[in-house]
């Protein structure tokens, strides 16, 4: 396990060096389902993130036209309804303007595997190139550093924002969304600095090695 | 980067929903709600995580709390007791320092896991500029307005005491008087007389060379000496409790304070270098250090010896003043606590100085006038005060009396004087044989005064008006007031006059409604905050409790209790009543920090009372001249009542 542990370490240590960007994004999408691999790309929100808090005029919110109909039940839950879809933008504007937005910045989510893997097919599907972004996913950070809310507590979005006591006035919609994440990303932020895990690098590091631990039966 | 500074419309509507419940946000149009968000930070704060410190500069942003709770605290002291307010959601901070263009004085701290949105200064500019509604919020409301005031002078406070008065005192420093010891052999009885004579607590007991074997303490009486049936014989190494516990006399307060806690005592023994006895110092040594205590400085006057006993009391009832103005605390309080604290200062004289005299067959009544009548003394204060006797004897004349009390009552004045209550330059004291008169006497010349309502008489009721009983017969007072009663209400005219009279003393604003003052000789303009401020309220006060029967002596309860007779809306009662505490409150600030100052806050050639406009910050001006429109509009109600 110690021989896991170091190569995990120097694994991170050989990913290219991360430069500590003053400005984060905190990005959330809403899809027609909950495979990455075929379900369409409804959404995208995002907030701004830097050292002080979070930078609410720097946000973004698009709605992806589309004549594919996700499936009616998720609709319910993401509220962007066929109309919204219809109206919405067409989708390589949608994308670029994504793209512009985040400028690069290293990028923050919450099973930020998936909107990972959402907006890397959606920017593919839409002959994007987008340079090769880290993304810090706040999920195993958040069970590492509150291991008794994780251990009794659910583990979804909603489960932690109840356990951390943030409010989201409008759920389920993809910027609303990320600022809920932003917030629950300070909290998570000042938790880690006071365990001495700094910058983006440090709490990506945590991050990773509580989801080693997980995978290696910690459950 | 090419990110436009538009926010997401869902992002933007959730923070205008958190935002509309609360004021001044719910009245606030949709296009303003959009600025502050739009220009806004949401920051997280850490539970302790310091929001704002006290600085020189305006800060860079007004804080909303979005959730959580910050507390403002005096700034250098930790713990519960720095607590001066706390705000919770939707509150804004911080809004004087802000309006004022300052730093701010407090620490603002989160107390829970706090969001706040940062708007920049610059958007508050515009707001208060463009947004009525806002900028009444921030601006108008006087009852908000005075809790700033309040709540800044107490960070001002707070700043100079922590420097003066901490736990780093050392402690010699603090040792009152020169150590009084015994040796081991002494007899307890011996020992015990010493304590009493000398008021101490404690007693050390040194060997030859004047090291600490122990130490016996008033506490220890019970339980060594009483419960065990003692002789008053048995030598002190029996009673003693060794060894004495001791830090060098270089130690601090803190330390101390810490071994008594530790060791659950209440004298430490402080030695010198060579482990000689340096002196003792007490749990209340300490404690006045860090505050004098209104209940212990009643219980000292009443304790007091002799008039240079009092002496000291007076000064540390001056000391206490101060300290509380600083502290913030309201100024109908402090004005009642220290007119309390005179009132038992008045009365231990009185119990000093009149067993000195053959009083028997007179009933006399010690009256304070004025102020002191009023229960609204300020600190820099003199006296006024009268004496009303009755005549038991048969035959005696009220002249054989008074040549009897005035001696007493020269004491008494001169006693006060020596207190640091200067006598009265109008002469309105006991010791004057006109204040010094029988209950008769005394109907007459305000029977006389009310008929005449000459000037010289409408100024006498001023003063007189506001008696109370002090010391001695309250029912000759009682008497007096009652037949005074009853004779103003039977005299319109004599109201009216009243009213008159307090008319020519008008609200120092020009014709625009702004602050004018008077050249005050040195070139710049000052508003004497008596004459202008406080005498206008007094006098209305008075005015309508003589009109309604009212017998109340304060003014705010003169106010009150007057107000409801005559059917006087509440809220216009409350803004008087509000309006005359603030003005006490900013008379009382510029005593104490012309004391502060080294400046002398009696006697000296400068007016107390007077304040020099352009040394009063933007809040405080705007406050007063909201004061002196309530002083208006009690004037114009005045004016309807009597119309000439």
């Amino acid at each position: 396990m110690f021989a896991a542990l170091k190569s995990l370490l120097g694994r991170a240590g050989r990913e290219p060096a991360v430069e500590e960007a003053d400005r984060w994004v905190v990005v959330d999408t809403e899809t027609s389902g909950l495979d990455p691999a075929r379900d369409r790309l409804l959404g995208i929100g995002g907030v701004a993130v830097d050292r002080a808090g979070i930078r609410l005029a720097d946000s973004f919110e698009v709605v992806l036209r589309g004549d594919a109909i996700g499936d009616a039940a998720n609709i319910v839950v993401h509220g962007i309804g066929h109309g919204a879809q219809a109206r919405g933008m067409p989708a390589a504007e949608a994308l670029a303007a994504c793209r512009d937005w985040v400028a690069g910045a290293p990028l923050v989510g919450f099973h930020a595997d998936f909107d990972r893997a959402v907006l890397r097919n959606a920017f593919a599907g839409a002959g994007i190139r987008v340079p090769d972004a880290p993304w810090l996913d706040l999920s195993p950070l958040a069970a590492a550093l509150v291991p008794e809310a994780y251990r009794y507590g659910g583990r979804a979005l909603d489960d932690w924002l109840a356990a951390f006591g943030i409010e989201c006035t409008i759920r389920h919609n993809a910027a609303a969304d990320a600022l809920a994440t932003a917030e629950l990303l300070l909290r998570l932020r000042a938790l880690a600095e006071r365990q001495g895990a700094r910058g983006y690098a440090g709490l990506c590091k945590v991050a990773r090695q509580q989801k080693w631990l997980a995978g290696n039966g910690d459950d | 980067m090419s990110h436009a500074p538009t926010p997401a419309p869902s992002v933007l509507a959730g923070l205008k929903l958190a935002l509309k419940p609360h004021a001044p946000f719910a009245a606030m149009t949709e296009h303003d709600l959009d600025r502050v968000v739009r220009a806004s930070q949401l920051r997280y704060f850490a539970p302790g995580e310091v929001v704002l410190a006290p600085a020189a500069e305006r800060p860079a942003s007004c804080f909303v709390v979005r959730q959580g709770t910050v507390r403002g605290e005096r700034p250098g002291v930790t713990g519960d007791a720095a607590a001066l307010w706390e705000l919770s959601a939707g509150e804004m901070f911080p809004l004087g320092a802000l309006l004022a263009r300052r730093g701010v004085t407090s620490v603002y701290r989160a107390t829970q896991d706090t969001f706040c949105l940062a708007v920049p200064v610059a958007v508050f500019d515009g707001l208060i500029a463009s947004s009525p509604v806002f900028q009444d919020f921030c601006t108008r409301r006087l009852a908000h307005l005075l809790d700033l005031s309040r709540a800044h002078l107490q960070a001002e406070y707070a700043a100079s005491a922590t420097e003066q008065r901490g736990l780093a005192t050392r402690l010699e420093s603090i040792v009152r008087q020169a150590p009084i010891a015994c040796g081991p052999d002494a007899a307890l009885g011996e020992t015990l007389n010493v304590m009493e004579e000398r008021r101490i607590g404690s007693m050390p007991i040194v060997d030859g060379d004047q090291r600490p074997l122990g130490v016996f303490t008033r506490q220890d009486v019970i339980g060594r000496v009483v419960l065990p049936q003692r002789a008053l014989s048995t030598p002190m190494r029996e009673v003693m409790s060794a060894p004495a516990i001791t830090l060098p006399a270089t130690a601090t307060a803190g330390d101390a304070a810490l071994l008594m806690a530790r060791r659950g005592i209440r004298h430490v023994v402080l030695v010198d270098a060579a482990g000689a006895l340096a002196g003792v110092v007490s749990e209340r040594d300490l404690f006045s250090l860090q505050r004098l205590s209104v209940r212990e400085l009643a219980s000292a006057i009443r304790r007091a010896p002799d008039v240079p006993a009092l002496v000291q009391c007076a000064a540390d009832v001056r000391a206490l003043s101060h300290a509380l103005v600083a502290q913030g605390v309201a100024a109908g309080q402090l004005t009642r606590m220290i007119s309390s604290l005179n009132d038992q200062l008045a009365v231990r004289i009185l119990e000093l100085v009149t067993p000195k005299h053959d009083l028997g067959g007179l009933r006399l009544c010690w009256l304070g006038m004025g102020s002191e009548g009023r229960g609204e003394q300020t600190i820099a204060t003199d006296q006024d005060n009268g004496l009303i006797f009755a005549i038991e004897d048969e035959g005696a004349t009220p002249d054989d009396a008074r040549t009897r009390l005035l001696p007493v009552a020269r004491a008494v004045n001169e006693a006060m004087d020596r207190c640091g209550y200067p006598l009265c330059k109008g002469g309105v004291m006991a010791s004057n044989p006109r204040w010094c008169a029988s209950l008769d006497e005394w109907k007459a010349a305000f029977a006389n005064w009310i008929d005449r309502g000459d000037p010289e008489s409408l100024l006498a009721a001023n003063v007189f008006f506001d008696f109370r009983s002090l010391w001695g017969d309250a029912s000759l007072a009682d008497a007096l007031r009652v037949d005074i009663a009853a004779r103003a209400e039977a005299n319109p005219r004599f109201l009216k006059q009243m009213s008159d009279n307090a008319l020519r003393n008008r609200p120092p604003l020009n014709w625009r409604g702004e602050l004018q003052g008077a050249e005050d000789g040195s070139g710049a303009e000052g508003i004497d905050l008596k004459m202008s401020g406080s005498v206008p309220f007094v006098d209305g006060a008075r005015i309508y409790a003589l009109a309604t029967g009212v017998t109340e002596a304060g003014t705010v309860e003169r106010f009150v209790a007057a107000g409801a007779k005559r059917g006087i809306p509440e809220h216009e009662i409350r803004a008087w009543c509000d309006a005359f505490e603030y003005v006490q409150l900013l008379r009382l600030r510029e005593q104490h920090r012309r004391a502060a100052a080294g400046e002398g806050s009696s006697g000296g050639a400068a007016n107390p009372n007077v304040v020099p406009l352009d040394e009063l910050s933007d809040l405080d001006r705007r406050i007063l001249k909201e004061a002196m429109r309530q002083v208006r509009k009690l004037q114009q109600r005045l004016e309807l009542d009597y119309p000439g």
